[in-house]
């Protein structure tokens, strides 16, 4: 029986899609079977980062109301030996076509046959957050430095240690080194303190992730870019391992400025 | 036959006292011989006096009367019995119904309003935490939170939400905390909007209501000067 793992947020645009794609693909890298499902009904964007927009012919709404079964709408992605399928969301539907109730069973279904199940939830706390982690086993939580999605984090949080989900766990998201090592914006410790949870892992901003997802490509599929690192070592430490958490690298500092005084250390 | 009915004055009308551990049949039967022994000598003594023009005014008089239950819990319908038969066979006009015991669950409620909590929670954005007494509150109020009690918070951890005491219009209720972050503070009805302290002081605040009605903010220490009731009991059960 595999296990069902909620990508929320709360705030809107912190990376819960790209975020699901590559936490995705990175386990199904590591051998595991693996199912995206796309809970964003009506917006769907899941497929086009994965570059399997022209791919889908059923949806979820179509299984849920009975047009297709469950493993038509699946889309299995041929770059991944198997490992990694889709679920669709519907794009002429609202978050309302579907309810808690079918999310279980359709989630139990698919913890049938994957490894693991990672639902991309959308922004908000309405029907669409209620259905996305309706059915999940654990949360993971994604956010920015930025104190408008802390905010949002806190109250995703609040929500979800009421409920029977484990975490949620932490990934903060498009770090930009320079602000946090200049004090512009809370740093990791200060933002894993005033959330109290678990961090999972950290993921730095970078130009590639744009890049890739517009050409459909997720960025963990290039090993040597940094925030596919990110990305990778996430899918380690949810398989089990321990891996150090990447450090904001200290900047160079010049023969004469280490005599005459340091610039100001991370 | 044992009494269990008994009638005396007292300062502001009379006391009818129920034996408790008495069957209800024997107090509704002694109740009523009782008050028309007392109808009847009553009579007798206006025949005495022949005031025969005033007999009616003077039986409109509503006697004070007070009955004392003892440890006993009377139900409604007990009380209704005992009330319509004081009504059709005396003056008196009942004016409470007093026992010296209460059920369980009132017990509880005056337990709960009356003593301080112990949380220790954050209270996180979006959340509203409500308390019926006092709440010693260890964990942090993140912006956006909300605890309110009835009686007064004491925080240790951060406050950078609201934290609202005497949220039933207890204007004696208070705020402990170190002030040090942007938050509100509301005590009863009134608000006080607090900044982000420059530079951390670490130091701890009482918010109280001062005589002016003003939200005033004094170092802790002088808690005691400001509010030396806190925390005993003051009866309200009864």
């Amino acid at each position: 029986m595999g296990k069902a793992i909620v990508v929320t947020s709360g705030k809107g645009g912190v990376g819960k899609t790209t975020s699901t794609a590559n936490i995705g693909t990175a386990i199904a890298l590591q051998g595991q079977k693996v199912c995206l499902v796309d809970m964003d009904i009506g917006l769907r964007n899941l497929d086009v980062v994965l570059g399997l927009e022209n791919r889908i012919i059923y949806d979820i709404i179509d299984v849920v109301e009975g047009r297709a079964k469950l493993h038509q709408a699946l889309i299995k992605d041929k770059r991944f030996n198997d490992q990694l399928y889709l679920l669709p969301a519907a794009q002429n539907a609202e978050k309302e076509a579907i309810h808690e109730e079918q999310m279980i069973e359709l989630v139990t279904q698919l913890k049938e046959e994957f490894d693991y199940v990672i639902i991309d939830c959308p922004a908000g706390i309405e029907q669409g957050f209620k259905n996305s982690t309706a059915a999940a086993d654990e949360a993971i939580l994604i956010t920015t430095p930025e104190i408008s999605a802390i905010r949002d984090a806190d109250r995703i949080i609040g929500l979800i240690e009421k409920m029977d989900v484990d975490g949620p766990r932490l990934v903060i998201n498009r770090i930009r080194k320079k602000m946090m090592q200049e004090g512009e914006v809370m740093d990791i410790d200060e933002i894993t303190r005033h959330l109290s949870v678990d961090l999972l892992g950290i993921i730095f901003e970078d130009d590639q992730v744009v890049r890739s997802s517009n050409k459909g490509n997720p960025v963990v599929l290039d090993p040597d870019n940094v925030a596919s690192q990110g990305y990778r070592n996430i899918a380690r430490r949810i398989l089990g391992e321990t891996v150090p958490l990447m450090t904001l690298k200290e900047e160079k500092v010049s023969f004469w400025q280490k005599i005459f005084g340091r610039k100001k250390k991370v | 036959m044992k009494q269990v009915v008994s009638l005396r004055g007292v300062k502001d009308g009379y006391q009818l006292r129920i034996e408790a551990e008495a069957a209800f049949k024997e107090i509704l039967e002694q109740l009523e011989s009782l008050l028309k022994k007392i109808n009847n000598e009553q009579k007798n003594e206006k025949k005495d006096t022949e005031d025969t023009e005033d007999t009616k005014d003077a039986n409109e008089e509503r006697i004070p009367l007070f009955v004392e239950t003892g440890n006993r819990l009377m139900t409604e319908k007990e009380k209704e019995k005992i009330t319509s038969i004081v009504k059709s066979h005396s003056q008196f006009d009942i004016q409470s119904f007093n026992a010296e015991v209460v059920t369980i669950e009132k017990a509880y409620d005056w337990h709960e309003k009356n003593s301080l909590q112990l949380k220790m929670d954050t209270v996180r954005s979006g959340q509203v935490m409500d308390l019926p007494g006092d709440v010693l509150l260890i964990g942090n109020i993140n912006p956006g939170g909300v605890l309110r009690a009835a009686g007064s918070i004491f925080i240790i951890g951060e406050l950078r939400g609201i934290a609202h005491a005497g949220f039933e219009g207890d204007e004696e209720a208070v705020v402990v905390a170190d002030y040090q972050h942007a938050s509100q503070v509301r005590l009863a009805d009134q608000v006080h909007v607090l900044e982000e302290k420059e530079t951390p002081t670490a130091n701890y605040e009482v918010a109280y209501i001062n005589e002016s009605k003003n939200v005033n903010f004094e170092p802790v220490d002088n808690l005691k000067k400001i509010r030396p009731a806190l925390g005993e009991l003051t009866g309200r059960l009864l």
